[in-house]
């Protein structure tokens, strides 16, 4: 069925695994030591990046192997393996692909039911040892091909530990001497190791798969399409060819193909078709994916992707550099894109040099670091928001407003008394009520909604130094807060009550009880409360302010690696404009994101305190007045860290524009749209709070300014 | 075979009542699931109905055989029968029958080509690789490969084309589901029997992946030799990414599996307009590997001459040129004005030609139908017309150039895109502006 015919215009199989007896297959050094080591029934396993040959490999392996009389079968994972298998699949799977590829006489099926009582994997097990060995009497091989495919199942060790079981048996039971396997796939065994002691890889054997050299091409079957063209001196343009493609199976084959195919003269110039057929508009011409093959395991697992490419940067940079043993090492070799000559890590071949330039590496790096600073969704404070979560604020939020007026009720009805009355008011319980439910609400919104991470990890997970000093800070200074109110409402507020209106005998009955059933309430507000939203404020601040800096940082190292890598450029500028502007904008959306959470806690703060001057401070103890006072002024302390943050992005902005300068980018614009006014006008546009927060901001201006107007008049 | 008034008259009276009742649901645009609740059988005996009713229409390998093209068929002859829904599905709402091209233009009209046929034939049959065949949509790749297939049978080939328009979309997603109805196809096709029901087949152990292939290895390919296994419109795959990959897959693993002997004369041939680059799964070897791409191309001048020579045209090269110019060399708008030419014998090269590109003109449905589709994705509209803004090739990303390039609006050219004809240009430029 294939035409081996040197005529024909597909003489050289561009693609797929070449056929046994093809006649363009060049024998390497690889084909030899795989033959025997299998022969000899030891382990061996072909790791190595896509299209170097293997399956071509295992397909000669597997007939010479055959013809020296042993049972071979391949067992092609990527037939059996699909998204969300099961063990009892898989092992299924293997052992029907054994039973079609042996052509053995069993119903699978009825053999899998009537084993039910093993695990999946002895049942494989038991299959190999109770059927294949006693239906086959020579020697067995089986190639595992694809093996690649394993690695998202994590039960995969559980197979090789399988695998290693029947290499162990050796010793005791003779038979197991005659089954051998072969892995081939595009791996490291790392990947496929997750427990060192189950992997079958320490035992086996690695092949070394090597590229075509010049001498072995020319004495294969390669060279007998381009002697069939009348091309003069044959074996000098194969190595050429060998030098352009640096012995890559897969470009070799296409190059002699391409050669053959185009060329009209008897020296046909390779460079010239190279640059045609191969690297010009190469994303069109790679029919076969092979150069995007190799781009995406660069760059698409974005994991280590930076690291790959600054390795292979290096290579570039040097030619050659040292092995290391590295993991991006490891996945450059995987790629195919680098090889190891002389113990030194290079790129393949020249055609992966022009195609993958330094320029490439330099454009998949910029973008990579979009990624890296990008806004990611479980930064943002709903992400967790669900019914269930508002029902519990809900019921925390009455529960807490119900304790506290129950509290108002019996100071201010049940066991009030005339001082009291006095001394706050008729009016009190409603105004100390309406201060109640706004402090609620508002502090249930901001630490259950707003600020629900940070309340988390400073009250609940503690995982931090930082939360957990928050944390013991905050009980501390709860204790301290009790003590004071406790002293307050036992002894020092009835005296003053009753310095104040001294008439009235029953001391317990008329000045302490009405204290006493007040203090549920003090308590709720400032300590249950204020204390929370006190020491959170200033912790998430805290963090802000941190991830503030740290984009900062980033930012200044960003623009010295723009600066060092462009300024030899020539006609930089427009990337340079585009990157820094690109970086910038993300910058400056994290920034606006940050300090654009603080405008809900200054509003509601301001919310509060003009409740507080307007009626509520009537109602309020001169000591619960200062302490409210106190209170109040530590938020000052969240709002000047960030006023802070403004000054390190003024800081970072005046880089921007010295860096951007240098290159002779248009500064102005960049200015204008980045400097500090601009932002505070885009967290006004985007923040009624804000709004809401001037405005009563110039109201209690103008009411106290009437106030002192009307005082000074009279 | 040229249908006419009178043999499909015939032909729809032969049809037995059951099977009648099942197509006039079908006109009446119910769903395959809808009919079978209706009529209180099985799905599965309603696909295989319909496939009789199609195979009564359409000879077996002469002709397109999706399901649109029985609705045409039916508007033209018997329109009562079809519903506004069906009408509105196939983009043929207020057809003028006058505008239609010839159903089987593929018969009478059909030009050989007998270069692309001879290089699709050895491919099939010399080449080791899965043959992809490519081109853009309606440039007759289907009638291309029916034609093969129907020279291959007389080889003694066992050719099936199985066209990813017979399975219902809403399996795309079930890869079990799918690949169940494609081996339940391929034993229709082939009129095999299996002493063992299909469906309690697929209800043993297995992945559904090695369970298609251990049924194929089991039933199918021992009953038939040289089987050659063609898949026309892989296309309506692409959207389910997930699926696809895995059907690619499991297309790579059958040829690996050659080296079987079982296996060995089983030939694969995907057909589709264009494919996506989809970075699917780096830890599995692509079917691009082992993949042998043929291109499809539009008509040539000399192509074209001959096919005005089969409509008894007489025009003048210039005016074939002119043609040319505004359509390029894509066969079905070629064919749409020539027939159109002949039935309105009065009009000339020149007007048609000034009409094209409107709404009135002869590709007025076609326009509209792209319009409507450019209109309902914002991203690929606006790249289109960068498209036609520019007079030089641009590049544009991945999807949106598949896009584009699937419904035939787009040329590529490198890595980059232009314009595939001028009759595009002309209207778009046109009516995608004027409706911002």
């Amino acid at each position: 069925m294939n035409n081996f015919d040197e005529n024909n215009q597909n003489f050289y199989n561009k693609s797929g695994v070449l056929h046994s007896d093809d006649p363009t297959y060049v024998k390497r050094e690889a084909d030899e030591q795989l033959y025997h080591k299998l022969k000899n029934g030891e382990l061996c396993y072909v790791f190595n990046a896509r299209q170097m040959g293997k399956s071509s490999l295992r397909r000669r392996t597997q007939q010479r192997l055959e013809e020296s009389g042993f049972a071979c079968v391949d067992l092609d994972f990527s037939g059996i393996i699909e998204k969300n298998i099961t063990p009892e699949y898989f092992y299924f799977g293997i052992l029907t692909e054994l039973v079609s590829g042996f052509n053995l006489q069993v119903d699978e099926d009825n053999w899998w039911k009537k084993h039910n009582k093993l695990a999946f994997s002895s049942r494989l097990g038991k299959f190999i040892q109770e059927v294949l060995l006693t239906e086959i009497s020579q020697g067995i091989v089986i190639f595992f091909d694809e093996i690649d495919t394993l690695i998202d199942l994590d039960w995969r060790d559980d197979f090789f530990s399988l695998m290693r079981y029947f290499y162990n048996k050796r010793a005791d039971n003779q038979q197991y001497k005659r089954l051998t396997f072969c892995f081939l796939g595009v791996m490291t065994p790392s990947d496929l190791i997750q427990d060192k002691n189950k992997t079958p890889f320490n035992i086996g054997y690695s092949v070394n798969l090597t590229g075509f050299t010049a001498e072995k091409a020319v004495n294969s079957g390669l060279i007998k399409g381009l002697q069939h063209k009348e091309i003069e001196n044959p074996a000098n343009i194969l190595s050429e060819i060998i030098f352009w493609t640096g012995g890559q199976p897969f470009l070799t084959q296409k190059l002699c193909q391409i050669t053959v195919n185009n060329c009209d003269t008897k020296q046909p110039n390779i460079k010239d078709l190279v640059d045609k057929f191969i690297i010009n508009k190469w994303e069109t011409q790679d029919e076969q994916n092979h150069l995007k093959t190799i781009r995406d395991r660069l760059i698409y697992n974005e994991k280590g992707a930076e690291n790959r490419l600054e390795l292979y940067q290096q290579i570039l940079n040097y030619e050659k550099i040292d092995l290391d043993g590295s993991n991006e090492e490891i996945e450059l070799r995987l790629s195919g894109l680098a090889v190891v000559k002389e113990n030194k890590l290079q790129v393949y071949n020249p055609i992966y040099k022009s195609i993958f330039t330094e320029e490439w590496v330099e454009m998949q790096l910029d973008y990579l670091s979009v990624f890296k600073n990008d806004i990611k969704l479980e930064d943002l404070p709903f992400n967790d928001f669900n019914s269930k979560h508002l029902f519990k604020l809900w019921g925390i939020g009455s529960i807490l407003l119900l304790v506290s007026s129950l509290s108002l009720l019996g100071s201010y009805h049940w066991f009030t008394s005339q001082p009291w009355l006095l001394r706050f008011t008729e009016n009190g319980f409603w105004i100390e009520l309406c201060r109640s439910i706004i402090l609620i609400t508002f502090i249930m919104y901001m630490m259950g909604i707003i600020w629900f991470k940070e309340f988390e990890s400073v009250v609940i997970k503690r995982e931090s130094k930082w939360a957990k000093r928050c944390f013991w800070g905050g009980i501390g200074f709860a204790f301290v807060c009790f003590y004071f109110m406790f002293k307050h409402h036992v002894i020092i507020g009835p005296n003053e009550l009753q310095n104040k209106y001294p008439t009235f005998d029953n001391y317990w009955q008329t000045y302490i009880i009405p204290y006493l059933s007040y203090l549920p309430y003090s308590f709720i507000n400032y300590v249950v409360m204020g204390i929370p939203l006190v020491i959170v404020s200033i912790y998430s601040a805290g963090e802000d302010f941190l991830k503030n800096s740290k984009m900062f940082y980033e930012l200044l190292k960003r623009l010295k690696e723009i600066t060092q890598r462009y300024s030899t450029r020539i006609g930089a500028n427009i990337s340079v404009n585009y990157l820094i502007n690109r970086d910038f904008n993300q910058y400056s959306l994290t920034f606006i994101n940050i300090i654009s959470r603080y405008t809900t806690l200054f509003l509601g703060l301001e919310i509060v305190r003009t409740f507080e001057s307007v009626w509520g401070f009537k109602t309020l103890s001169d000591a619960a007045q200062q302490w409210t006072s106190f209170m109040y002024c530590t938020t000052i302390i969240t709002l000047m860290i960030n006023l802070w943050q403004f000054s390190t992005y003024q800081k970072i902005l005046a880089q921007a524009s010295a860096c951007l300068s240098k290159f002779n980018c248009n500064i102005q614009i960049f200015e204008s749209n980045f400097k500090i006014q601009k932002i505070w006008a885009r967290i006004l546009n985007s923040h009624l709070n804000m709004w809401l927060l001037i405005i009563l901001l110039m109201f209690n201006f103008w009411r106290k300014f009437f106030d002192s107007l009307m005082m000074f008049i009279n | 075979m040229i249908i006419n008034q009178e043999d499909f008259n015939k032909i729809y009276n032969e049809i037995p009542l059951q099977r009648r009742k099942i197509l006039h649901l079908y006109l009446e645009g119910y769903n395959n699931k809808d009919i079978a609740k209706k009529l209180g059988i099985v799905p599965n005996t309603i696909s295989s109905q319909m496939r009789n009713i199609r195979d009564a229409f359409f000879n077996k390998f002469e002709m397109a055989r999706d399901k649109d093209k029985l609705i045409e068929l039916f508007l033209q002859y018997k329109p009562d029968l079809v519903s506004d829904k069906r009408r509105y599905e196939i983009g043929k709402e207020d057809l003028k029958p006058q505008y239609l091209a010839p159903l089987n233009y593929a018969d009478g009209y059909y030009i050989e080509r007998p270069e692309v046929e001879s290089q699709c034939t050895n491919a099939i049959l010399q080449i080791n690789s899965v043959i992809a065949i490519r081109g853009s949509r309606k440039v007759g790749k289907t009638v291309l490969i029916n034609r093969i297939l129907h020279k291959l049978t007389e080889q003694n080939y066992k050719p099936i084309n199985l066209s990813f328009q017979q399975f219902d979309s809403s399996d795309f997603n079930d890869l079990g589901k799918l690949l169940k109805n494609f081996c339940q196809t391929i034993l229709d096709e082939l009129n095999l029997t299996v002493e063992e029901n299909l469906d309690k087949y697929w209800q043993r152990i297995g992945t559904e992946k090695s369970k298609c292939t251990t049924f194929l290895e089991k039933y199918i390919l021992p009953q038939v030799n040289n089987l050659i296994l063609c898949l026309d419109d892989f296309d309506l795959l692409f959207p389910n990414p997930e699926t696809c990959g895995e059907f690619e897959g499991l297309l790579r693993f059958w040829h690996e599996r050659k080296t079987r002997p079982l296996w060995s004369n089983l030939r694969l041939v995907v057909i589709y307009s264009t494919h996506p680059y989809l970075t699917l799964n780096i830890n599995q070897s692509p079917l691009a590997n082992v993949r042998l791409p043929i291109e499809l191309p539009e008509f040539t001048l000399e192509e074209v001459k001959k096919l005005a020579e089969r409509y008894e045209h007489k025009f003048t090269t210039q005016q074939i040129q002119e043609l040319m110019n505004m359509v390029g060399g894509h066969p079905n708008l070629i064919n749409l004005a020539f027939s159109h030419l002949k039935i309105n014998q009065n009009t000339t090269v020149e007007k048609l030609l000034a009409d094209a590109p409107t709404q009135e003109g002869i590709y007025g449905n076609l326009l509209r139908e792209n319009l409507l589709a450019l209109n309902q994705n914002l991203e690929v509209k606006e790249a289109f017309k960068h498209v036609i803004q520019s007079t030089n090739p641009i590049s544009l990303n991945n999807t949106i150039t598949y896009q584009l390039n699937r419904r035939g609006l787009v040329k590529l050219q490198g890595d980059k895109v232009e314009i595939s004809c001028l009759l595009y240009r002309l209207y778009f430029s046109k009516f995608l502006t004027e409706n911002l």
